[in-house]
């Protein structure tokens, strides 16, 4: 099986390092969707079928909080797993986030490693 | 507090550039200076202190910086295209981090996104910033008070 992610963030930076972590992976990829913030998810969201959602929290627009939250309270979006990617690793942030129903948390910087154990345990192992 | 700031900045910047971008640092002992026009970048941040982290570097290292994070060869022409993003991302990390040490992580952080600064910014930052050489090259943390 291949997946299509989502990656939102508003850095073209971290969009495309991301995209060469999931390569470092070797995570079975059909799509690899970019959005700089979460209005733009949104949008995507609601004409493409996505597997994961990855983002970040501090963003023009719409940020990753609000986009969780909306995500949530649309039917047609709420199952679709969203982790967040962010330089916020405070407990509280990480704690409002997972009771918000993220599947996981990463702190920037993170390792190719650390992406492809969160890939792993949101997705379910690969070989 | 600025100074308390700065000195958690400069501690912690070093080891976000070897995780980001491969990229060894080490606080300069004295003054360095630019030898070609530095751009700089901002974030404002609030919460039990309110301020602005600034960082400053020349285009040669912030080409350099986002080549490393991108994985791409220097003359990549994305490496020059994303320097200035690039630069402010390595801020957002660093600033994120500073908070949590200086505050605790009971509260959320409040941060700005990135901002470009002037010129004419440059000026009062190269007498109260804090020198970082990357590599050889300089690089300039700054503090900005906004109470």
């Amino acid at each position: 099986m291949a997946y299509t992610i989502l990656l939102v963030d508003d850095s073209d930076t971290i969009r495309e390092a991301m995209v060469r972590a999931f390569s470092m992976a070797k995570l079975p990829m059909q799509e690899i969707l970019g959005a700089s913030n979460g209005a733009e998810a949104l949008g995507i969201l609601k004409t493409r079928w996505v597997d994961m959602v990855l983002t970040d929290l501090n963003m023009p627009t719409m940020g990753g909080e609000e986009l969780v939250i909306a995500m949530k309270a649309d039917s047609e979006l709420s199952d679709i797993p969203v982790a967040v990617v962010s330089s916020d690793g405070s407990k509280a942030r990480t704690e409002r986030m997972r009771k918000l129903g993220v599947a996981g948390y990463l702190r920037k910087p993170c390792r190719p490693e650390a992406i492809r154990d969160l890939l792993h345990s949101v997705l379910g192992e690969w070989t | 507090m600025s100074a308390n700031l700065l000195t958690t900045a400069s501690r912690v910047l070093p080891r976000m550039l070897e995780d980001t971008a491969f990229l060894f640092s080490e606080e300069a002992s004295r003054s360095l200076e630019f030898n070609d026009t530095p751009a700089g970048v901002g974030i404002s941040y609030s919460g039990a202190e309110s301020g602005e982290l600034r960082i400053w570097a020349q285009p040669a290292l912030m080409r350099t910086l986002a080549a490393n994070m991108l994985g791409v060869d220097e003359t990549d022409p994305n490496a020059t295209a994303r320097r200035l993003d690039a630069l402010g991302e390595l801020l957002n990390i660093v600033l994120g981090h500073c908070l949590t040490e200086r505050f605790g992580d009971d509260q959320p952080l409040n941060m700005g996104l990135p901002k470009s600064l002037r010129a004419s910014d440059l000026e009062q930052d190269l007498h109260a910033g804090c020198w970082i050489s990357v590599e050889g090259e300089p690089l300039l943390l700054a503090w900005n008070d906004r109470r």
